[in-house]
């Protein structure tokens, strides 16, 4: 009896090791996926970051905006505990997805060479941009999962790496076919006309934010303009959008809206840009900014980086935090205004005249696009100085910090490229309090790479140039 | 216990049919003179015997006069009583404090002698958890059984509790221990077990333990190690609670009516000290809509000023009771019933108990009702059945939120409300004209609920509107049949089920600061877990020395977990919480399931009853594991010798001076499995995209659905976790139990976990899963009792110290790698971490110090200056000490408990709030002159000198302390010394309510938590921690509920 009990237990369990079984076969998560659903995940997150998480301490950081103390004074004095997932979210959560996606799509028959392009185009933008933020970074060893400590490839490497990967892309583009398509393209829907045009004026800008260093990029930079099929208009800008409904609302309306009950408390006019606006009589002070609640109207009090607000300090206008504002990744007067660059520096032939009447278009599109009216736009546009040899670099970056006021990211690049050291248009000065003696020039590595990867760099301090920054 | 007791009985009647010749009759009472019923009752030398019944009174028939009745009975000192020329025999029974014969039951309902096992068992009797009844019965363990720490985590009304068993096992998984009852493992989870669960706006939602009715319950014993393993499976390597609900005892008569009600009141122990001397603003300006004190003194602000709400008052006022005024007292009524019965045919018993509490948060409630029935019949002589079946209803609603990030929690505006504002209007005006500018359209209460500076909600709002209710339904029970096959083997079946739907609604009303929309969640749990066993037990004397029980059995273990949530924000109507009144809804929904498969040996062999050898061994195979690696065995060996009785002619054993010793010893080695579904790579949908901030982006955006792959590589590989561990213990009484020690040493090793590994991020994963990491506990358990005074006339003191140590170390991590984090305070910069050659630490960056230790000051500012991140503590205590009082004389019983934690360190970010923003008292001090903070300044060579900078102002003195810039002043030693417990029972005399239909009463008066006697944690209870039960790590608090301290009292009365 007891050997039968024991033989029949055995008999049970031996035969039950789940061989054939799909327990253990997740019903919540799948094995294969197609790359368009990760690109639109990458997208919608790499947007996220930009237009949330890297915006407001970088605007403070870069003085572009003001903190006024309202969340503290810390972020102004380059505290960046609040750039806290950006670093690891863009590896883990767009790079790897569109590494992954574009492994997928190469395994596909026939290959999907468009969706490659998509995602290689964003790809680089994505290492460019962590590149000029951060310095040397992860690149030809990151997001693969294949390497437990990626080494820190030089920002040189890194920026040419991007351009190469771009190239890559534009090479794939193949206009009779599909690629990533709508809904899932949330820039261009599929036009892949347009994604070659983004590709290739991306590849402008970086080029842009390497000559200094590296002056070979200048003959680059001529050929592209040369080449032509780069963003030529507004429909062409490269825009991330979001929507006015619960959960797609841009974030930056979110955030006035969830804490401040969508009464804009936060964001203040920042003095050295309110005085650049100031010495350029510019129409645009009340498009950026809000008078405060106590202050008469029409009078914008602006606060250096450390002054606590009062309620008759100006704040950024509400109308540039709606909840159906696009994140802007690439702009129209963006493109103009490097064009003018290229051509003023000798890059893009033409001369003065040409880049002067560039500039002109640059800053008409960048004051439209605000809501300016046609008429105060072309008046201002019309008595804008003349570039010549000795006013163009200031001319001109005054003009290209203003355009990018409310994209803190491409605003701080164009800022430490402006002019030498201590020389950056618009002048700005350490704020009190800050650890550094120096303006701000680079993101410090997250704690948690320091912590888990030996190849990450150390002795950096926050005012150390990167390679670029010349 | 109850089945050898009901087979001595039924022993005893059957003799009753023998041949008489004089019949012999009397009472047995207590010490406190009461009937004592059950006592064996024999006549030496013979098989004739008999039982007491309900009033202790017997009957006997004996053949003649010659002889001696022996009186035996658990708990008491056996008595001979020579017969001689008597017809009635009274006897008053002698307590035995030494409990030779004290049965437990372990593993899958098994009756063990406790000298037979070679591990250390701690038992509570059921009586002592109804005597003062917590409705977590959990909390009635704190402090009373060495090697145990129960951690209550938050004074939320049915809030969970955390038990921990010689420590922390597992590296990156929570350490509970397994509960059983009946015999079949039951559920104890929280679902917030994510760190967005309870970090962010978490919801102290209870553990699944807390559905225990402690008046159904007979024992709880607590199997400390792993030797358990072999029959209850790997998750018995965190030790086992093993419960055995009552059932039906045979009384004088056929039915027996047990009632028990309580009646408890809750108030908070502990709320921060306010400074009452400044009002809001910013560095002594007056600001009416500022959330702090860091205006000018109240004093000073005279004449007409606008207060916070924007109107205009003469003058400030200080409210400093605001805290303590916010919170109201919580009731709660138990009352229990139960009817219960027997004959030696089967028996039977149902229970029932009502459980309403109120909290001291206002409108929150929790109400239970628990039905339990188990009955049992003897079917033939060699077939007994079993059934027994628990329903659990739990309803709660208005438990707070807790932690951070968001604007629902309610310590976190307590802690950011100006001294000038007085609560009592805060309450009485929900709805008075904002002070605030809203949004275009937006009218009505909406536009009229006052806030503080249009971020922090009125507290009131918050608690009548944006209330947690959840409901749960659960059934647990099983059934088992019993055959005998031959006197000395049995073949039993049992089949035993838990499962659970827990419905959770979290509302957040149109108008809420920070959630101006509205907004609510779903969330539809249901989990099951069902067991099956079939197992045959063999019992044989081998010889006149040796015994030979054996007990082989295979087992079927199933958990599943479904679950479903649904996001609804953006309510078009105000206060309608349906789905097509959202303007967005977000699901997401989740299933899981695990089985096991395990066959089981378990053999022991006894030596002339005084050396006892158990070996066990087990085989599992389980799904979540490769299925080319899914098998492992664990075995396990014990002994146990009783000195005593192995040498009881030896001089201090025959004086009584050592009455009792038993030396045990034990190894166990333990294999387990991990969560299902690790091994492939996969693609999860996605549901938003985040970032730090808490407004993120759902999907579909622009119609489209996103997908994300794994950010954890999958292993290759995978082998099972293993757990090694070895016990010595000794028990020793001395004195014929006056003074008694059971002490273990014990050591755990656990290896081969299964851990996702933080890797750099930059590799596109955030983790890789592998078997790695070492981690071992150590410790010592030593419970010591004393009955210092005992008098004849009934007066008793009895003393018990539960000591233990455990030392936690993390012996080893992957290679390569320095730590792992294991809980992140996200936000906050402070990190739960285990390190090698460390035991699971706080760290985080702490201030900049020169070589000497000494705090380096900025010389610009006066302030500190954030370093690199450090070390400041483990998480866990170096030893806790429970120390219990009892007194008794008459039936009347007083019982005081003393907690003691030693070690240990906790981070607050209550005091960080509550100092950060000028409030606590501490901040006022001085007039807030600014002052030179002691430490150094670097000089220009390198050198130190004393610091000589003043601080500009106080309030960037304590503004620079905030735990967001460095949490080392927020960090506090752990420490502390509580009076846990007060207790006072007393028994009426049987003879005063003799005449009445009682059978007995009761009476108790009780209090918990009554009294932080030492504590070096300011403004809080140091208990108290925002992870809950399901997360690793402790010693984080994060806006808590303030515990409660309760005082109540008990009338407990039979039929």
């Amino acid at each position: 009896m007891k050997k039968l009990i024991l033989a029949a237990l055995l008999a049970i369990s031996t035969t039950a090791c789940f061989k054939d079984s799909n327990i253990n076969i997740d019903p919540n998560r799948s094995t294969s996926v197609d790359p368009a659903l990760l690109f639109s995940g990458a997208s919608t997150q790499f947007s996220l970051l930009r237009v949330a998480e890297l915006t407001w301490p970088i605007a403070l950081m870069n003085q572009m905006w003001a903190s006024g103390g309202r969340w503290g004074l810390s972020q102004s004095q380059y505290d960046q505990t609040r750039i806290r997932s950006a670093w690891g979210r863009t590896y883990t959560d767009v790079l790897k997805n569109l590494n992954v996606a574009i492994e997928i799509a190469q395994n596909t028959q026939p290959v999907n060479k468009n969706a490659v392009a998509q995602c290689k185009i964003l790809m680089a933008f994505a290492y460019a941009q962590t590149s000029l933020l951060w310095g040397d970074i992860p690149f030809t060893e990151a997001a693969n999962g294949k390497v437990d400590f990626p080494k820190f490839d030089k920002q040189q490497d890194v920026l040419n790496g991007t351009i190469a990967l771009l190239d890559e892309a534009i090479g794939l583009i193949d206009l009779n076919a599909k690629g990533i398509i709508a809904p899932n393209d949330l820039y261009y829907g599929g036009d892949m006309a347009k994604w070659r045009k983004f590709a290739n004026s991306l590849k402008m800008r970086i080029l842009f934010s390497m000559v200094d260093s590296d002056p070979t990029k200048g003959a680059a930079i001529g050929q592209l303009v040369a080449g032509g099929n780069m963003i030529s208009s507004n429909a062409d800008a490269m825009l991330y959008k979001y929507y006015n409904q619960p959960g797609r609302q841009n974030p930056r309306f979110s955030f006035t809206a969830i804490f401040r009950g969508g009464v804009q408390s936060d964001w203040y006019c920042s003095k050295p840009v309110y005085d650049l606006l100031v010495s350029l009589k510019d129409p645009r002070i009340p498009y950026f900014y809000q008078p405060g609640t106590d202050a008469a109207p029409n009078e914008f009090i602006a606060l250096g980086p450390v002054e606590v607000y009062t309620t008759k300090s100006a704040l950024v206008n509400m109308n540039l935090l709606k909840p159906d504002l696009p994140e802007v990744s690439f702009s129209y007067s963006e493109q103009l205004l490097f064009e003018a660059e290229a051509i003023a520096r000798g890059f893009a032939p033409g001369g003065f005249e040409a880049a002067t009447t560039k500039m002109r278009a640059g800053v008409r599109e960048s004051m439209l696009a605000l809501g300016v009216t046609a008429a105060q736009t072309d008046a201002y546009v019309a008595a804008l100085p003349a570039l010549t040899a000795t006013n163009y670099k200031t001319v001109l970056a005054q003009q290209q910090y203003l355009d990018l006021f409310m994209r803190p990211i491409e605003g701080w690049v164009q800022h430490r490229r402006s002019g030498t050291i201590g020389q950056e248009v618009p002048a700005m000065t350490t704020p009190t309090g800050a650890p550094v003696a120096g303006l701000i020039r680079r993101l410090l590595y997250r704690s948690e790479e320091v912590n888990s990867n030996p190849n990450t760099p150390s002795g950096l301090t926050l005012d150390t140039p990167q390679w670029f920054d010349k | 216990m109850k089945r050898r007791l009901l087979l001595l009985m039924l022993l005893g009647m059957s003799m009753l049919g023998r041949a008489q010749t004089r019949t012999i009759s009397g009472k047995v009472t207590s010490p406190e003179n009461e009937g004592v019923p059950g006592v064996n009752v024999l006549l030496k030398g013979t098989n004739v015997g008999t039982a007491t019944k309900a009033d202790g009174t017997y009957q006997i028939s004996v053949p003649d006069k010659a002889g001696t009745l022996v009186f035996s009975f658990i708990g008491y000192k056996t008595a001979d009583v020579t017969i001689g020329n008597q017809s009635t025999i009274n006897i008053q029974l002698e307590a035995d404090l030494v409990n030779l014969n004290e049965v437990v039951v372990t593993a899958n309902a098994i009756v063990r002698e406790k000298k037979e096992l070679g591990y250390a068992v701690s038992t509570i009797g059921g009586a002592e958890l109804v005597k003062a009844r917590d409705p977590n019965v959990l909390n009635s363990m704190a402090g009373r059984i060495a090697g145990v720490r129960i951690s209550q985590q938050s004074g939320t009304v049915g809030g969970s509790s955390r038990v921990m068993i010689r420590g922390a096992n597992s590296i990156s998984s929570s350490s509970e221990p397994l509960f059983v009852v009946d015999g079949i493992p039951i559920s104890n989870s929280s679902f917030n077990n994510s760190e967005t669960d309870v970090v962010t706006g978490g919801v102290d939602v209870g553990n699944r333990a807390g559905d225990l009715n402690p008046d159904d319950i007979e024992t709880m014993n607590v199997l400390k190690g792993a030797a358990a393993s072999a029959l209850y499976g790997s998750r018995a390597r965190n030790g086992v609670i093993v419960i055995t609900t009552k059932r039906g005892k045979q009384g004088a008569k056929k039915m027996n009516v047990t009632v028990n009600s309580s009646y408890r009141t809750d108030n908070v122990l502990r709320v921060p000290e306010l400074q009452t001397e400044y009002a809001q603003g910013n560095l002594g300006v007056y600001n009416p809509q500022s959330g702090n004190g860091w205006g000018p003194k109240i004093s000073s602000v005279t004449g007409p000023v606008k207060d916070y709400k924007g109107e205009t008052v003469q003058g400030l006022q200080a409210y400093p009771q605001n805290w303590k005024n916010f919170f109201v007292t919580g009731h709660t009524m138990i009352n229990s019933v139960s009817l219960d019965g027997a004959t030696d045919q089967g028996d039977y018993r149902i229970g029932y108990t009502n459980l309403r509490q109120t909290g001291t948060v206002p409108g929150s409630e929790l109400n239970r009702n628990t039905f339990a029935i188990n009955a049992g019949k003897k079917i033939t002589d060699k077939l007994t059945s079993r059934a027994w079946v628990n329903y659990v209803r739990t309803t709660s609603d208005g438990r707070p939120q807790q932690g951070s990030n968001t604007t629902n929690i309610i310590a976190t505006i307590l802690a950011g409300l100006p001294v000038t504002v007085d609560i009592n209007e805060l309450r009485n005006n929900l709805f008075a004209p904002s002070t605030q500018a809203v949004p275009a359209g937006w009218t009505g209460d909406l536009a009229r609920s006052i806030d503080l500076n249009g971020v922090q909600n009125n507290p009131y709002f918050v608690t009548a509107f944006n209330r947690f209710s959840n409901t749960v339904d659960r059934v647990y029970g099983g059934t088992s049949l019993s055959y005998d096959v031959t006197p000395w083997f049995n073949v039993t079946g049992r089949v035993g089920t838990d499962f659970f739907t827990e419905n959770r609604r979290a509302v957040t009303r149109k108008g809420t600061r920070g959630r101006l929309n509205g907004q609510f969640e779903t969330n539809d749990i249901f989990e099951r877990e069902l067991q099956t066993d079939i197992l045959g037990t063999i019992s044989r004397k081998i010889n006149t020395n040796w015994t030979f029980k054996g007990i082989v059995g295979h087992q079927f273990n199933q958990r599943t977990i479904r679950r479903s949530r649904l996001l609804s924000e953006g309510l078009n109507i105000d206060q309608l919480y349906t789905f097509a009144n959202a303007q967005s809804n977000v699901p997401s929904n989740f299933f899981s399931r695990r089985d096991i498969f395990g066959v089981y040996g378990d053999f022991s062999f006894d030596y002339k009853n005084y050396l006892f050898l158990n070996v066990t061994g087990r085989n599992d195979w389980s799904s979540t594991l490769p299925v080319n690696n899914n098998s492992y065995f664990y075995p396990s060996a014990s002994v146990s010798f009783v000195l005593t009785e192995a040498f009881p002619n030896l001089g201090i054993v025959k004086n009584d001076i050592l009455s009792y010793a038993k030396l045990r010893a034990n190894y166990a080695n333990v294999g387990s499995d991990e969560d299902p579904y690790q091994l492939s790579f996969t693609y999860n949908p996605l549901t938003q995209a985040s970032d730090i901030y808490t407004f993120n982006i759902l999907y579909p955006i622009g119609g489209a659905s996103a997908f994300g792959a794994t950010n954890i590589l999958p292993p290759t590989n995978l082998r099972p976790q293993q757990q090694t561990s070895y016990e010595f213990g000794a028990e020793l009484k001395f004195f014929g139990g006056r003074l008694g020690l059971d002490m273990t040493y014990y050591k755990t090793l656990n290896y081969d976990q299964i851990i996702s590994i933080a890797i750099p991020q930059t590799t596109g994963y955030s983790a890789r899963r592998l078997n790695v990491g070492e981690i071992s506990n150590r410790g010592l358990e030593a419970m010591l009792t004393v009955t210092p005074f005992k008098t004849r006339s009934g007066f008793r003191w009895d003393a018990a110290f539960n000591f233990n140590r455990n030392i936690n170390r993390v012996e080893s991590l992957a290679p390569g790698l320095t730590e792992f984090i294991t809980t992140s305070g996200d936000g906050f910069g402070i990190f739960v971490v285990a390190r090698p050659g460390e035991t699971f630490s706080i760290q985080g960056v702490g201030w900049l110090r020169d070589p000497q230790g000494n705090i380096i000051i900025n010389p610009t500012t006066g302030l500190r200056t954030p370093g690199p991140r450090k070390v400041f503590g483990s998480i866990y205590p170096d030893w806790t000490l429970g120390i219990n009082n009892s007194f008794s004389y008459k039936g009347i019983d007083f019982n005081f408990l003393v907690d003691v934690r030693k070690g240990g360190v906790i981070n607050s970010q209550t005091v960080s709030i509550v100092r950060g923003s000028g409030l606590a008292a501490e901040t006022a001090i001085d007039n807030r002159t600014p002052f030179i903070d002691p430490g150094v300044i670097r000089n220009a060579d390198g050198t130190f000198r004393p610091n000589d900078k003043p601080v500009a102002s106080i309030q960037q003195y304590w503004s620079q302390l905030d735990n967001s810039v460095s949490p080392e002043n927020n960090i506090f030693d752990g420490s502390y010394t509580k009076l846990r417990e007060v207790r006072i029972a007393y028994n009426l005399p049987k003879s005063w309510i003799s005449k009445t239909p009682f059978g007995s009463i009761a009476l108790g008066l009780e209090g918990r938590n009554l009294w932080i006697i030492s504590s070096k944690v300011p403004h809080i209870d140091p208990e108290a921690n925002v992870l809950g039960t399901g997360l690793i790590g402790e010693g984080l608090e994060r806006g808590s509920i303030p515990s409660s301290r309760t005082v109540g009292g008990n009338l407990r009365f039979t039929f």
